[in-house]
């Protein structure tokens, strides 16, 4: 932006957007999506509550006061209490540190292993191609939350330790994902490897990690971003209905789906709402906040994928 | 195309064999079995030896996966332990109830979804575009469970309008009639989440390919010879666009026969996702296993339907 630096001249209308960089590019038509930037505001916010919150409580979770047990929202329990007296305000953020963080990991976990397999797959093609579509054929066709719920009681026969689980869950949510993002760099991978930046590189005499790490894969990252953003909000919906089955996070660990399995206790359900409805907003304001800005960054970087 | 179809069904078998050994290998990794998830107290350490016989939970797990696979070659998909009936004729007798909602949700969010998407593409980034694309996207993020509950609560105990869960009333009298409009009160909650939770993609989908072929030269021919907007619209952009969605019928075949699990759960509806979720606390192995794969095949068999369906209303393409 160095149009302010230099004076315009009059009769020319040339400004040097040309110099932009794809990026910067891409923040400008995301952040003209009014959607987008209502969605990265509420996802921001979304985070700030769940993790300074907590600090700011003047409760804890070891508060068990059951004078105070199911307390409907008044002005020192804004949100009421549960069973045993504990703030729901307090519990629902730290569930959702929880339920961002796994969401967040496991989209990592699938990345890692989605884009690096794709991009062997797309590099050397041929057999090694062959065998990672296989392998991608046979977890696309896998059910994955039956396979999710199998894989929580599993952990629940082998009796894991609440805190641990969570980390056994973000594994299992991210190792069965990985596919969709293999195919799309699979896909770039075979278009990127034969254009002429990659002779130059082998004119250089560049080693093949070096070519698929250095300078195959930056090239996908546009694609990867978008489809990442996307994976995050289904991870999240997936630890929810797996804590809400009871086979995902459990208690003592809060996550937003288990907290909402109260409503599994039929009075807790008609006469308590103030205990699952708040971390079901939750879920669902995260989610469509995420989805917003996955559609959104998809506008802004790779118009050609939209669908 | 015969060709395509045979080969097609080859390529399968390598998969289901990956698809068998994942799966088996997880259930094979649960400690305890059927018989100390009864926990019987009665139950002597002699008896239980004996029923693992019978049942064959004694040998080592290869082994058992060697027999069950083998089974499964011959059509034979295992005794349930639950039901005490062969884990086909269990499916066979469940899956009809969930078929019931799924198939209706089906045609409804397909109905929707069209609508939808013709008119969002039609009057694209119109203020209606805008409301229809934030209500799909809210769609698209529901957590089921959430939502189903919301409107039992709402619906069923707030209001009182619909029964609270499950397919039929108990007790009920009354002829054919008053059973059927009986199961439809029960089935119009499920149907409506389901229908929600498809419409999402869907009606995105419909959308961006009712704007591509907005775009041809056709389209433009068709206005310029002076048709009506409503022909033209409804008549053949319409029709082109629809060719690239009839591939995603073949996709719905897993979920009209799979069960809607949470959906089951919650509503309490008798069908085949809320059997399985049951098999699962009772470790009901062969039902487990048996149910995995008979989805896995139906995702299998819907994707090769996808690209048939493709290959028959497009002529353009050619499967080879």
């Amino acid at each position: 932006m160095s149009a302010s630096a230099s004076p315009i001249t009059e009769n020319t209308n040339y400004r040097p957007k040309a110099v932009d960089s794809p990026w910067r590019t891409a923040w400008r038509r995301f952040s003209r999506n009014r959607l987008a930037v209502i969605g990265s505001i509420l996802l921001v916010l979304m985070f700030i509550i769940c993790f300074i919150g907590p600090f700011l409580s003047p409760y804890s979770l070891l508060d068990y006061n059951l004078k105070f047990k199911n307390l409907p929202p008044n002005s020192s329990y804004w949100l009421g209490t549960d069973y045993l007296g504990r703030d729901i305000l307090l519990r629902m953020m730290l569930a959702g540190r929880i339920s961002l963080l796994v969401g967040l990991v496991a989209t990592v976990i699938s990345v890692i292993i989605g884009s690096s397999l794709g991009a062997f797959a797309g590099f050397y093609g041929k057999k090694v191609d062959t065998f990672i579509m296989r392998l991608a054929d046979i977890f696309m066709a896998l059910p994955s939350l039956p396979i999710l719920i199998i894989m929580g009681v599993v952990l629940s026969d082998l009796q894991i330790d609440p805190k641990q689980r969570i980390y056994y869950l973000m594994v299992i949510i991210g190792v069965l994902n990985w596919t969709t993002i293999a195919r799309l760099v699979r896909g770039q991978m075979l278009t990127l490897r034969e254009q002429e930046f990659m002779q130059a590189t082998d004119a250089l005499g560049l080693r093949d990690r070096r070519k698929i790490f250095k300078h195959l894969l930056p090239n996908t990252i546009p694609v990867i971003i978008v489809t990442a953003t996307l994976s995050v909000a289904g991870a999240i919906l997936s630890e929810s209905a797996l804590s809400f089955l009871g086979v995902g996070v459990i208690p003592p660990q809060p996550s937003w789906g288990n907290m909402i399995s109260a409503a599994n206790n039929l009075i807790d359900f008609s006469k308590r709402p103030w205990l699952w409805i708040p971390p079901g907003m939750c879920i669902l304001i995260t989610t469509v906040a995420i989805n917003l800005i996955g559609d959104g960054l998809r506008d802004a970087m790779d118009p050609k994928m939209k669908k | 195309m015969k060709q395509y179809i045979i080969r097609r069904l080859l390529q399968m078998i390598p998969t289901l064999i990956g698809i068998s050994i994942i799966i088996f290998t997880i259930s094979a990794m649960v400690p305890g079995d059927y018989i100390t998830a009864r926990d019987n107290p009665n139950m002597t350490a002699e008896r239980a030896a004996e029923l693992r016989a019978i049942y064959g939970l004694d040998k080592p797990d290869w082994q058992r996966y060697f027999i069950w696979a083998g089974n499964m070659i011959t059509g034979n998909f295992g005794t349930s332990l639950q039901h005490k009936l062969p884990v086909m004729e269990v499916i066979g007798e469940y899956v009809w109830n969930s078929f019931i909602i799924a198939f209706f949700a089906m045609i409804l969010s397909w109905l929707i979804a069209v609508l939808a998407g013709v008119f969002s593409a039609k009057f694209q980034y119109s203020l209606l575009d805008k409301l229809i694309t934030l209500a799909i996207f809210v769609c698209m993020a529901l957590p089921s469970f959430f939502i189903g509950l919301l409107l039992i609560k709402w619906f069923a105990l707030d209001l009182k309008l619909l029964p609270v869960g499950g397919m039929t009333t108990a007790g009920l009298k009354g002829g054919s009639w008053t059973y059927i409009w009986d199961v439809v009160k029960h089935s119009i909650l499920p149907i409506s989440v389901l229908t929600m939770l498809s419409i999402g993609g869907l009606s995105r989908y419909f959308r961006t390919s009712m704007l591509e072929v907005i775009r041809q030269d056709y389209i433009r021919t068709a206005r310029a010879k002076g048709l009506k907007e409503r022909t033209v619209i409804f008549k053949h952009a319409f029709r082109n666009a629809m060719i690239p969605a009839i591939t995603l019928l073949g996709f719905e075949l897993p979920g009209l026969f799979g069960g809607a699990m949470i959906m089951e759960q919650i509503f309490a509806w008798p069908g085949i996702g809320h059997v399985y979720l049951n098999s699962i606390n009772m470790r009901d192995y062969p039902f487990m296993l048996g149910f995995t794969i008979f989805l896995a095949m139906l995702t299998l068999i819907g994707n090769l339907l996808a690209d048939l369906l493709y290959g028959i209303a497009d002529p353009r393409i050619r499967l080879k």
